[in-house]
């Protein structure tokens, strides 16, 4: 496969994996619309769900020498990149503060930013020893 | 309809992004090859 198209192949997952990853944000937060002044569990579980799942992504995909960028592409930074949303925290952040809720607001961001590090750092060891266990990743491994 | 407007956004938004992040990881390759060349 030549550069060009291997380029376009590329784009081309992480379109279609961003398609996927919107439209689920987006279904969530239909379904479990946030009120003004609460705190935006949605975002929130959305964001961490994010961090943990690309974490286990690429520690899995990591673990067992994966060196086809199909999945990484699609899942992680396709679905993922568009299912997670730093920029929607901030404007959440910015309406609670507007709404006067300032505790919540900065509750919200640190949680956000502190728990997703945590999610993320669970999703990297959960998907390394799975790879492991599961007999995937290449003997005489780590 | 405002489904596949929200699905060609998401790609197109995640597509865009995955481009800038490959032009940037290319002119910083670049930078440390001329500043490596120095």
């Amino acid at each position: 496969m030549s550069d060009r198209s291997s380029s376009l192949r590329h784009v081309g997952l992480v379109f279609a994996g961003g398609m996927f990853g919107a439209v689920t944000r987006v279904a969530l937060a239909t379904w479990f619309p946030v009120r003004p002044g609460s705190y935006p569990w949605t975002t929130f579980g959305e964001n961490l769900t994010g961090a943990f799942l690309l974490g286990f992504v690429l520690s899995f995909l990591a673990e067992t020498r994966e060196t086809d960028p199909t999945v990484r592409l699609l899942v992680g930074t396709g679905v993922l990149g568009a299912f997670t949303t730093y920029s929607t925290l901030a404007i959440e952040v910015s309406d609670l503060l507007g709404d006067g809720v300032v505790g919540t607001a900065i509750t919200y961001a640190v949680a956000s930013v502190a728990l997703g590090v945590i999610a993320a750092l669970l999703g990297i060891v959960t998907g390394g020893s799975l790879a492991r266990r599961g007999g995937w990743a290449p003997r005489g491994n780590g | 309809v405002i489904w596949v407007a929200i699905a060609v956004a998401g790609g197109l938004g995640a597509a865009s992004r995955y481009l800038v992040d490959r032009l940037v990881a290319t002119k910083l390759s670049l930078v440390g090859l001329a500043i490596a060349g120095r």
